[in-house]
């Protein structure tokens, strides 16, 4: 069976809750925390939705296709939880860096027919996680500025 | 002769105390309980109780004010008379819901709150209770994550009674139940994840001359200036026209 | 020794908890007391039942045997946890944990609650009184991370000189009754381990003054005795601390 990778010029969409978005003192939304990208214990990959997936005249209509259908999924995204967008092949670049070598594969689930399996994703890379929050996946829109 | 009063869930068949207890009153001054604790921690030994669990129970148990003392003083006149070798213990319960697990958790964290809160403005510890309050709000909480630990909290409230910084921290937790301060300015960002007994999980970011520049690190409370001197904290903890907060 | 408010005269009070407690002559039933902690509720922002279970354990034997759960009362916090109120069938415990507002706000509250106690129930024999400060001394440590105990302290642990080197710990209790309106004097004082703040030692300072003879039938002279209580309570504590102490929390 041949691997469906995710093309490196796609994006991946992935949910990040209240509490892994990075806030001020008064709880204004800032951007994300390197902790959303940690995997749980005994997860084998870290999940995502892809973008391009999904038709639309542009990006932003692609976007909140891909928000509807994850919100449709079993997952049900919080009200107050947040996206993170991230290109493919910065994200992968990123990884490289830091000599992780992960898949981004097309692995359709019965909730999510876009659902991402991005594998060999280290368990804990502080820096790693840092690094996607604050540049490669850390384009952040919020759940409640996506259109029902 | 001692009693621990034990905040319970409701589940009695369950024997696996580390994931069923939340929070206790000590039923006899602090001090006196420090002395029969030894006697108690046999008992919660044959009860089943892990080593670990018993200890983490003690001191719980130490740290939490004495306002349910007087009515336990009755509980024990009445309960001791003539029992020779028998202890009684008193388990309050409560239904296992995320809502009440969420609800204990920001109880106790503002009750933890009070044993310091002579050292915090009064704005400071305004602030932090809403962000508590959101942060632990059943309708954005991840049903999978854990509420944070209250000893990961103790660590961050003495983290910034250390650092006394200006700029008060926005709040985040992991999933696996630690605060994370934050800090973040136009082009550095900076986070310090809170676990329990003063250990401290950095993390940073800035940018400088167009490239990302980034670090990690694990240390103890007490060596984080140290740790992140370098990176020049002041930009994170202070404010541009030096008002003080905490 | 000043008669002003404790919020007044100290900027950063080191109450970590007061708290005045009423004991009732004779039990009520619990259908009374939940009919004040409704009334009681538009004061607080939250109210939860509290019940027990209780365990007997056997410690020659191991063996335990589980009884039935009890209803124990009801407790009332205000949002930021810091006032509380305990409902027992047979006691009322008002409480406040610092940040401590002073004694007019504390008194007021006491007084307000009591009297819908009074009204929802109509008990209002009280067979005693107590009234508890627990204060906490945070101490910067010095560079050889050492604290002189006489040095905040005018009561503490005498020890002989045998050799040992510096304590690390103690706990000690004084019990005495005070020669004025009838109060019994418990002074608790001793280290706290693990100390709160980094880099400091914390000693507590802990004044339980009760009265259980005599008590006032009318609520004109149980606010008399508890301003009383009160004024007892400031003098043990003014004179159980030094003026390094005071530098502490002024």
């Amino acid at each position: 069976m041949t691997t469906a990778y995710v093309p490196p010029d796609d994006s991946l969409i992935r949910n990040v809750p209240w509490a892994r978005l990075r806030k001020d003192a008064d709880d204004n939304v800032l951007g994300i925390d390197s902790a959303a990208f940690r995997l749980r214990p005994l997860e084998p990959y870290l999940s995502a939705t892809w973008l391009e997936f999904f038709a639309g005249a542009s990006k932003t209509d692609q976007m909140h296709e891909a928000v509807r259908h994850i919100r449709n999924s079993d997952f049900k995204p919080t009200a107050n939880s947040g996206f993170a967008i991230g290109k493919v092949r910065e994200i992968e670049a990123a990884c490289v860096s830091r000599s992780y070598k992960i898949r981004v594969v097309h692995e359709e689930t019965a909730d999510n027919r876009a659902h991402v399996a991005v594998r060999r994703w280290p368990e804990d890379d502080a820096v790693l996680f840092e690094e996607l929050a604050a540049g490669a996946w850390g384009d952040l829109v919020m759940n409640k500025d996506c259109p029902a | 002769m001692s009693l621990i009063h034990y905040e319970r869930r409701r589940n009695l068949g369950n024997t696996d105390w580390s994931k069923n207890w939340s929070s206790f009153a000590v039923m006899h001054p602090s001090y006196e309980l420090g002395i029969e604790s030894g006697r108690v921690g046999k008992l919660l030994g044959q009860l089943g109780h892990s080593e670990g669990a018993t200890n983490a129970i003690l001191d719980t148990v130490l740290n939490l004010p004495a306002a349910h003392g007087w009515w336990a003083d009755d509980v024990f006149k009445m309960a001791s008379g003539g029992t020779g070798n028998t202890e009684v213990i008193r388990f309050p319960h409560r239904e296992v819901t995320l809502e009440n697990r969420l609800y204990d958790t920001l109880a106790s964290f503002k009750v933890r709150t009070a044993q310091i809160a002579m050292h915090l403005a009064d704005g400071f510890r305004q602030r932090l209770f809403r962000q508590l309050d959101s942060l632990l709000c059943t309708e954005d909480w991840v049903v999978e994550d854990e509420p944070p630990k209250l000893a990961s909290f103790s660590t961050f409230l003495r983290l910034i009674l250390f650092l006394r910084p200006d700029v008060q921290p926005g709040l985040g937790a992991t999933q696996d139940g630690h605060l994370i301060a934050m800090w973040t300015t136009s082009s550095a960002r900076l986070s310090i994840e809170c676990l329990p007994n003063d250990q401290l999980r950095w993390v940073l970011s800035r940018c400088y001359e167009g490239s990302l520049e980034s670090a990690a690190g694990r240390c103890e409370l007490v060596r984080i200036r140290s740790v992140l001197e370098p990176y020049n904290p002041r930009a994170w903890f202070e404010h541009d026209d030096g008002l003080r907060t905490p | 020794m000043a008669d002003g408010d404790d919020w007044e005269q100290y900027s950063k009070p080191p109450i970590t908890e007061a708290a005045v407690q009423f004991q009732l002559s004779s039990s009520l039933a619990q259908s009374k007391v939940e009919k004040a902690a409704k009334k009681l509720a538009k004061f607080y922002e939250f109210s939860d039942e509290e019940h027990v279970t209780e365990f007997r354990l056997n410690a020659k034997t191991g063996k335990v045997e589980a009884g039935n759960p009890d209803w124990l009362g009801r407790k009332l916090n205000s949002k930021d946890r810091t006032d509380i109120l305990l409902l027992r069938t047979n006691s009322l415990l008002f409480s406040r944990l610092a940040p401590y507002q002073g004694w007019s706000e504390f008194q007021a509250r006491i007084e307000r609650d009591w009297e819908v106690w009074r009204k929802a129930t109509g008990a209002s024999s009280i067979s005693r009184v107590g009234m508890r400060y627990i204060n906490r001394l945070d101490i910067p440590l010095g560079p050889d991370a050492t604290v002189n105990v006489d040095h905040y302290l005018n009561v503490g642990p005498k020890f002989p000189d045998v050799g040992a080197l510096a304590m690390t710990g103690f706990s000690m209790q004084v019990r005495r009754p005070l020669a004025a309106d009838e109060l019994d004097l418990i002074l608790n004082t001793g280290t706290v381990v693990p100390p709160p703040l980094v880099g400091n030692a914390s000693l507590t300072l802990d004044i339980d003054l009760s009265r259980s003879r005599d008590l006032p039938k009318g609520e004109t002279e149980l606010w008399t005795l508890l301003n009383a209580m009160r004024s007892h309570k400031n003098r043990v504590f003014e004179a159980c601390i030094t003026p390094a102490a005071r530098e502490l929390f002024s």
